[in-house]
């Protein structure tokens, strides 16, 4: 009656599927954003950013833990910079008294903002924030910069100072509950 | 088929450490689950098909183990092994049932080669009341009566008294309810 190593063996490859299946599912959005970007406009290279962001996601979530449950609310963040960026990318260029800029590079940063402090609170909520944020957050960068390579890695530079900006104030406290 | 309810909760936990993508409590929880879920594969299926109760029971984990990651903390590990392992002795009789027909089918199929369109709907008929007549015997004897035209009965006395008494009480049936 007792199980033979076999069927135990069986059981742990059947696990290891079922872990990569998750993983391709939750990182799916990544490459529906690359879809997205590449139908609106988005240069070529810019859908390296998304299959970077579908390896990293599909392979944290295959591994599991805090890197792992930090993939699909990244992906899910990351919507904001994504369409923010697109959206005022049509818009062009803001004149006021004389003086002209393209909205792309404030809208990257003040998203940058706004994911920071949502994110932030997400990973509070976690096991493991620090770790979680740390996984996140390239994977928000990825997607964002798939809309806010508009000013050139100048604005994926805006978008990740922004989220560090408002997050880096709690990073102190994760820190010490972590014990590291 | 009970587990002790340390037993449980220390599943429980694993299957949290499962969901979380702890490899590391594959092993621990199936030799937890395995002689519980063994023994509810075997109580169901009968003595006679033990092969099958290991099939089914190493079926039912397998599922369980590919799907270890939706596992909800909120619900019981064990329960939910117990309603895999259910559906696949559900769908094992199933299956049974329907391969233990095909000698009758077969039979019929062989009738109904050499017989007049008139003689083939008869024989046809005849059938039909058979397998009515046998679908209303005690599972023992609807069992017996199986084996017998699956030709995958013991040939040993008791048996032949047991399929005496039941060839008595289909020959019975057939004459209260279909007068023949």
């Amino acid at each position: 009656m007792a199980p033979d190593p076999h069927a135990i063996r069986a059981a742990r490859s059947a696990y290891e599927r079922g872990r990569a299946k998750l993983g391709l599912t939750h990182a799916a959005p990544a490459l529906a954003y690359t879809v997205i970007a590449f139908l609106a406009g988005s240069e070529p290279r810019a859908v390296w950013f998304g299959v970077a962001a579908f390896v990293a996601g599909a392979t944290a979530v295959f591994a599991g833990g805090a890197v792992g449950r930090a993939v699909l609310p990244a992906l899910v963040y990351g919507a904001l910079p994504f369409a923010v960026t697109h959206l005022v990318q049509s818009f062009g260029h803001v004149c006021v008294a004389g003086a002209c800029m393209a909205w792309c590079m404030p809208a990257c940063a003040a998203t940058g903002l706004v994911v920071g402090v949502a994110f932030s609170q997400r990973a509070d909520r976690d096991r493991d924030p620090l770790l979680f944020f740390v996984a996140g957050f390239p994977l928000i960068l990825a997607t964002g910069a798939l809309g806010c390579r508009c000013l050139g890695y100048g604005s994926v530079a805006g978008l990740a100072l922004g989220m560090l900006l408002v997050s880096l104030p709690v990073v102190p406290r994760w820190v010490s509950a972590r014990g590291v | 088929m009970t587990l002790a309810p340390e037993r449980r909760t220390e599943l429980n936990a694993l299957f949290v450490r499962l969901a979380d993508g702890g490899r590391d409590a594959v092993d621990p929880a199936y030799r937890i689950l395995w002689p519980a879920l063994r023994a509810l594969a075997g109580r169901a299926l009968g003595p006679l098909r033990e092969q099958e109760a290991d099939d089914v029971t190493q079926t039912a984990m397998l599922k369980l183990f590919a799907e270890a990651h939706r596992f909800d903390p909120a619900r019981d590990a064990f329960a939910w092994a117990i309603t895999l392992t259910s559906w696949e002795i559900r769908s094992a009789v199933t299956r049974a049932r329907r391969s233990r027909s095909a000698p009758l089918d077969a039979a019929q199929e062989h009738a109904s080669a050499h017989s007049s369109p008139e003689e083939g709907a008869i024989q046809q008929d005849d059938v039909a009341q058979l397998r009515e007549a046998i679908a209303l015997l005690s599972p023992p004897d609807r069992l017996v009566i199986e084996q017998v035209l699956a030709e995958t009965h013991p040939s040993d006395a008791t048996f032949r008294k047991r399929r005496e008494r039941a060839m008595t009480r289909l020959r019975a049936l057939l004459r209260v309810v279909y007068g023949t």
